[in-house]
């Protein structure tokens, strides 16, 4: 049975725009990969269809069937993590093995507070 | 805390991704009926029905089934000796549907979704009951139609069997945004175990 964890450095899971993110990925995998890659990436998740992107990765070379390997991924500008009704933007790292596509994530904030973006509150209406 | 709280995207149990993990549930038929039919046809038929009734999510798990047994399958494209699985075919003009007959010809076969019969013989006809309606909102919250106060009959039909705008009113009704059509759950009061 494969294993695959990612663990980020200082366990640090909020991030400024344009920070670099830090970590380390292990995994045992059940045969030899063909590829091991780091994803940095977004998607939306809501009510309607859903969008994703991947921002940076990097594609760990020679990777061994247990190994772990140590990885550095630069935060675009934006978007921002964001956590409205209708609509959110979840950000994570996500290290995925071929053939098979196992994977596995690690969620993370990405925004200048380091709080996932509020809608504003709507203001009263006047009765 | 009342519905009207709603929660977050991220957290709604009809949230698009989770909708999506939902596979396809035959009426009265099954997987042996289907390929059966489809070896029949020779390998060429149309999955039929109206929306949100389930022809994409069959088509998928169609492809995934053919993989499984050996078969290449190819989406939208067209490969000699491989199925094509075209999701839509309405969406093609009739210049675009006549020239990909011609380029399927040396596919192993052809299968395509369509609302209405008549692009290549009916494979299936998709359809929804009360019952599948329940079951997902089940898988998806953990409750029942009647957890949200309204019966599976009264929401499949206020949707005209539609299962995907049936799951978005759900959806709206967890965020705190209840739709015109389901102001009388509104006011009958819906639980709302699911605002953070």
């Amino acid at each position: 049975m494969s294993e695959i964890s990612v663990l980020l450095q200082d366990r640090k899971l909020a991030y400024r725009p344009g920070e670099t993110v830090r970590g380390t990925a292990y995994w045992t995998l059940g045969g030899q990969p063909e590829s091991v890659e780091v994803r940095l990436f977004w998607r939306t998740e809501g009510k309607g269809s859903t969008d994703t992107e991947i921002a940076a990765s990097r594609t760990f070379q020679n990777p061994a069937r247990t190994d772990r390997r140590d990885f550095e991924l630069v935060l675009p500008a934006g978007p921002y993590s964001y956590a409205g009704k209708l609509i959110a933007i979840l950000w994570s790292v996500e290290v995925i093995a071929e053939p098979g596509s196992e994977a596995e994530h690690q969620d993370i904030v990405v925004s200048p507070s380091g709080e996932p973006v509020r809608p504003a509150p709507l203001p009263e209406t006047p009765k | 805390m009342s519905a009207a709280c709603g929660v977050d995207a991220a957290a709604n149990p009809f949230r698009a991704s989770r909708i999506l993990e939902f596979r396809y549930r035959f009426v009265d038929s099954g997987w042996d009926a289907l390929l059966s039919k489809l070896e029949a046809l020779g390998m060429r038929g149309a999955i039929v029905g109206p929306e949100g009734s389930g022809k994409t999510t069959l088509l998928e798990d169609l492809g995934e089934r053919l993989r499984r047994s050996g078969r290449r399958v190819i989406f939208g494209g067209v490969e000699a000796g491989a199925v094509t699985l075209l999701d839509g075919a309405e969406r093609l003009t009739r210049r675009q549907w006549r020239r990909f007959l011609r380029e399927a010809r040396e596919a192993a076969g052809l299968v395509v979704t369509a609302h209405r019969p008549g692009y290549l013989p009916t494979l299936i006809e998709t359809r929804t009951t009360p019952g599948i309606l329940d079951a997902a909102v089940l898988a998806a919250s953990g409750r029942r139609c009647e957890g949200f106060a309204v019966t599976p009959e009264e929401l499949w039909t206020r949707h005209g069997g539609n299962i995907r705008t049936a799951l978005r009113e759900l959806y709206d009704i967890c965020a705190g945004r209840v739709s015109p059509s389901s102001r009388g759950a509104q006011r009958r009061g819906i639980p709302d175990s699911f605002a953070t």
